[in-house]
């Protein structure tokens, strides 16, 4: 888990993504390459396919057209176990609001994808412990996600997302629900965690702050990768 | 109007919304239903008894004159009846296999003006009117065994004389001068019956009522809470966007108000649809006509308004109670730690009928008041029990979860048992009724182990009266052994009316060992004292002729050398035996001056062959000229073998069957609810299934979240239901008596084990609808 290729090899290849939800075209022959370590920006207006295409990335959608490969390994022809699996080992997972679970404490919360994949509970929780310190909420533990601040519990949720140590972190709109000054404060903290811990982020916002932490930056629009540079 | 075109707007092409609705209207209409049914059954039994009762009203000797008293002719306002019916007198009835057929003798003028229900006309004598179950039983078998008792059939009774479609009634008809030697006629100007129930029964019904109830009342409790989350959601929307805490309160009214208003009309429907079906329960060994049990439509339609107006008031408070904010959020509703005083009710209760039981064994002086004593401490303490465990199951299940979490290892249980600590109560609520259903039927079998110890007590007294009745008399001997050595033949007992001599049964008894089947005949006689009363010391009053000693399986060495002999009673295998009889008391010669002191009394008529030759003998007994008191009876049949474990079959029978409804109501309500709490975290599970979490988990999690709740309810209900009957028990038998567990009904385990796959087969159902609710594409489009 904690093999990470050289910063410069691919480690995502996607090649004419396509994904249709009924009549309407979310994606229309997307071609996408993310290299290991690096951060991308995906960028977008509303509807413009951008979260689709990190679902496609991710292995939560399966595209009707073309292929997705990572690390080697074809995620469009897996089957959903598979991708569970995957999503499970290799990949973390931010999002905007309501990931967390409302009964669990913040500790438990943070162990569960340590327990999911066979981790014992009280190594489980050591490591949740130890990466609740390492984001400032070592006194956060015992509180359930009602009793946490918006930014606490997105720094919550990033530690979940880390804490199985993941080679890709997949973040959907992760600042959406914060005001600024805590959206500042998770980017800054989510970035520099990221970068530490050699993990590939892939984020996607319509905010050009948040696209401002990554190393590259495309913008989807009508289901197609427009433009992209690197910053 | 806006409330309802606001209503209109919020469920149009909400599937989930209208899902929820359709939830609380069948929810209702199966809670209406249950409800109206066993209403039915109540009314049903009121009913019943009601019709069955006008032989026995008329026959008890407080509706007219006897009609040996009758002077001159019977006037056509009158009718004489004598009746060996079922319901209040059922050692008179007659026997046929192992059925009872209630017999009742009519005679009346040919212009009669007395209604006789279900007989018109009022068969002429030596005809008959059958029941439609016992005419066709008459029909079933030959005459010689039957339909010769009662003469020529005049046709079928209508229902209104009838209890049940499967009474066993005969209406005979008869002439007056029969009817003024008959012990039991009476002269009387109308007929009617009254309806009754036993104190037992009435504690029953009320338990066994609130045992299927509280399931119900749970179910709905539960339908009305499903996709609470989203409906927070939408209320606190509508509250951002201006609406008042009014507006939104009459928005549930009018939501509730008439699902509740549809589910109960259709609960009323369903009640009325099934009662053909329903009516094939027994209760008292009878089967219900459905018309009895269906309940009147204004009654119906009243109920149906009542649990409207109820549910929308709860719909009501609840919306005021609930804590939407103006901010276009909800907060999060939490439910307060289960607190120590929800295990008061409980244990008041325990101690209730604890103390009910001691306090009614206590005064028996007070008879009357100890037994409504009891009735109120039982009823009330085992509604504070059943009403308790509602309680104290979510500070249990607390208790519980904390220990489960503790020492939880797998994801799966640690978020399942997070979520049972946050929601004790909305956990245990989808377990509730299922605890309340196996308390009782733990209960009740636990108490009936009692009634099961006394009945093998009965039978080893019946075997020690066989070993008597075959034996040598000799106290020293061993009973067992000569009773197997010898067994006492099948016997048909007649009582005779008075007025015989010896030398009239001289001749009968020579008829009737001609008969066909017959294999001896002893005529039993008492004798009178001076005064015409019978002898003070029941030992040697028993007088029969020596000869026929031989027909009892008495050995002739034990014969005294005389043509009369005196037996004690524990030879005769109908006689009360004293519980002072001395057990070595031997046969004598009987001593008397002159043989008309001998007042024979009965006869004990011996028969070779199967069941069939003895209803063959006992029909030959029946269509002679005898003047029977009641018809013959077999030896069992006089000592009604297997009547105690005949009732307590029957409750068996109706607890598990109210158990099992109670079960799958339950089940449903486990299924419901754990939809509903998947669909409450239905984006937070779709996220953790997006991450990565395998099905297999979430049904582990879906799974230990019912089980604890589940395991607790049966540790809990099987543990408190034996407690229970104990303490019961012992209250009442001052600590004589103890559960027996050696003597639990194999049933029961299979009940409990019947509920266990039920419960189990709920939560399986709820796989698929929780893989679908969390769906990866929930998270895009919640």
């Amino acid at each position: 888990m904690t093999h990470t290729p050289a910063p410069s090899a691919p480690l995502f290849c996607a090649r004419d993504l396509r994904l249709s939800f009924g009549l309407t075209e979310a994606l229309r022959g997307v071609d996408l390459t993310i290299r290991a370590g690096e951060i991308l920006a995906i960028m977008g207006p509303s509807g413009s396919g951008k979260s689709t295409l990190l679902h496609v990335l991710a292995g939560v959608l399966v595209p009707a057209g073309g292929s997705v490969v990572y690390d080697g390994r074809c995620i469009s022809t897996m089957n959903e176990a598979e991708r569970a699996r995957l999503r499970l080992t290799e990949f973390g997972f931010v999002f905007q609001f309501g990931q967390l679970l409302p009964d669990l404490s913040a500790l438990d919360n943070v162990s569960i994808p340590l327990l999911l994949s066979g981790t014992g509970r009280r190594e489980a929780l050591a490591r949740a412990q130890e990466l609740l310190a390492v984001l400032g909420l070592q006194d956060c533990g015992d509180k359930r996600p009602p009793q946490l601040s918006g930014g606490q519990a997105q720094r919550v949720a990033l530690a979940r997302a880390l804490v199985a140590r993941p080679r890709v972190l997949f973040a959907d709109e992760p600042t959406g629900s914060l005001d600024s000054l805590a959206s500042e404060q998770v980017m800054e903290l989510l970035a520099a965690t990221v970068r530490s811990f050699g993990v590939t982020m892939v984020v996607v916002t319509h905010d050009p702050r948040t696209a401002a932490y990554a190393d590259r930056e495309v913008i989807v629009r009508d289901g197609q990768i427009r433009t992209g540079f690197d910053l | 109007m806006k409330t309802l075109t606001l209503a209109r707007l919020l469920l149009a092409h909400d599937r989930a919304a209208l899902l929820r609705l359709l939830g609380i209207v069948c929810g209702v209409a199966v809670g209406t239903a249950l409800f109206l049914t066993l209403w039915g059954f109540s009314q049903g039994i009121t009913a019943r008894t009601e019709r069955a009762t006008w032989p026995d009203y008329a026959t008890d000797g407080t509706a007219g004159i006897h009609a040996s008293e009758l002077v001159g002719e019977l006037p056509p306002d009158q009718i004489i009846i004598s009746g060996n019916s079922a319901v209040l007198y059922p050692s008179l009835v007659d026997h046929f296999l192992d059925k009872r057929i209630g017999v009742v003798r009519i005679a009346a003028t040919e212009d009669s003006t007395v209604a006789v229900p279900g007989a018109n006309p009022v068969p002429r004598p030596g005809e008959y009117l059958a029941s439609p179950a016992a005419a066709a039983l008459i029909a079933e078998y030959p005459p010689e065994l039957l339909g010769n008792r009662y003469g020529q059939s005049a046709g079928v009774l209508g229902d209104e004389a009838l209890g049940s479609p499967g009474s066993l009634l005969i209406v005979r008809g008869a002439t007056v001068e029969e009817m003024r030697l008959q012990s039991d006629a009476f002269v009387v100007s109308s007929l009617a019956g009254k309806a009754f129930s036993t104190s037992a029964f009435r504690i029953a019904a009320i338990v066994g009522s609130i045992a299927i109830l509280l399931p119900v009342l749970l179910l709905i409790s539960i339908i009305t809470r499903l996709g609470a989350a989203q409906r927070q959601e939408t209320f606190a929307t509508l509250r951002l966007m201006g609406a008042t805490p009014a507006q939104i309160a009459r928005l549930a009214v009018l939501e509730t108000g008439i699902t509740s208003l549809l589910g109960a009309v259709a609960g009323g429907a369903l009640a009325w649809a099934l009662s053909p079906l329903f009516a094939q329960i027994q209760i008292d060994n009878e089967r219900f006509f459905a018309a009895d049990i269906q309940p009147s439509v204004p009654f119906a339609l009243g109920i149906a308004l009542l649990i409207t107006v109820a549910t929308t008031l709860v719909a009501w408070v609840r919306a005021l109670r609930s804590q939407n904010t103006g901010l276009g959020a909800s907060r999060e509703i939490v439910e307060k730690k289960p607190g120590l005083w929800r295990l008061a009710p409980l244990l008041l209760g325990m101690v209730t009928l604890a103390g009910g039981g001691w306090l009614s064994s206590h005064y028996d002086l007070f008879s009357g008041l100890s037994e409504i004593l009891f009735s109120i401490l039982f009823v009330a303490g085992f509604v504070a029990i059943l009403v308790g465990l509602v309680l104290a199951g979510p500070l249990l299940t607390w208790w519980a979860s904390r220990f489960a979490a503790r020492f939880s290892r797998s994801a799966a249980g640690v978020i399942a048992f997070a979520r049972i600590k946050q929601h004790p109560q909305a956990a245990f609520r989808a377990v509730g009724g299922l605890v309340v259903a196996v308390f009782v039927v733990s209960f009740f079998f636990a108490a009936i182990t009692i009634a099961r110890v006394d009945t093998d007590d009965g039978a080893g007294a019946a075997e020690a009266t066989d070993a008597s009745l075959s034996g040598t008399g000799d106290a020293t001997g061993n009973a067992s052994e000569r009773a197997a050595a010898r067994p006492a033949p099948p016997l048909l007992h007649a009582s005779l009316s008075g007025g015989y001599t010896v030398a009239d049964m001289d001749a009968v008894q020579t008829q009737l060992e001609a008969a066909e089947g017959v294999t001896g005949v002893v005529v039993v006689s008492y004798l009178e004292g001076p005064a015409g009363e019978e002898a003070a010391s029941s030992e040697g009053a028993a007088v029969i002729r020596a000869t026929d000693a031989a027909v009892l399986g008495i050995p002739q060495a034990e014969v005294p050398d005389a043509p009369w002999i005196a037996v004690p009673p524990r030879y005769l295998p109908s006689a009360y035996v004293p519980s002072d009889a001395d057990p070595a008391h031997p046969i004598q010669a009987a001593q008397f001056a002159d043989i008309e002191e001998l007042r024979p009394s009965y006869l004990l008529v011996a028969y070779g062959g199967d069941e069939l030759m003895c209803e063959r003998v006992r029909t030959t007994l029946l269509t002679s000229s005898l003047r029977l008191v009641m018809a013959p009876l077999t030896t069992a049949e006089m000592r009604d073998d297997g009547s105690a474990n005949a009732f307590i079959q029957e409750y068996a029978y109706l607890a598990n069957l109210g158990v099992l409804i109670a079960t799958a109501v339950s089940g449903i309500s486990m299924a419901v609810s754990t939809i509903s709490s998947i669909l409450d975290r239905r984006r937070t599970l779709a996220l953790m299934r997006l991450t990565g979490m395998p099905h297999t988990a979430l049904r582990r999690m879906i799974a230990a979240e019912t089980l604890l709740p589940l395991f607790v309810v049966f540790l809990l209900s099987t543990a408190l239901g034996f407690i229970v009957a104990q303490l019961l028990l012992s209250g009442l038998t001052e600590g004589r008596r103890f559960v027996d567990f050696s003597l639990l009904d194999p049933m029961y385990f299979v009940v409990l084990a019947i509920s266990l796959l039920l419960a189990t087969a709920a939560i399986v159902a709820t796989f698929p609808t929780a893989h679908r609710s969390t769906a990866l594409t929930a998270t895009r489009f919640e």
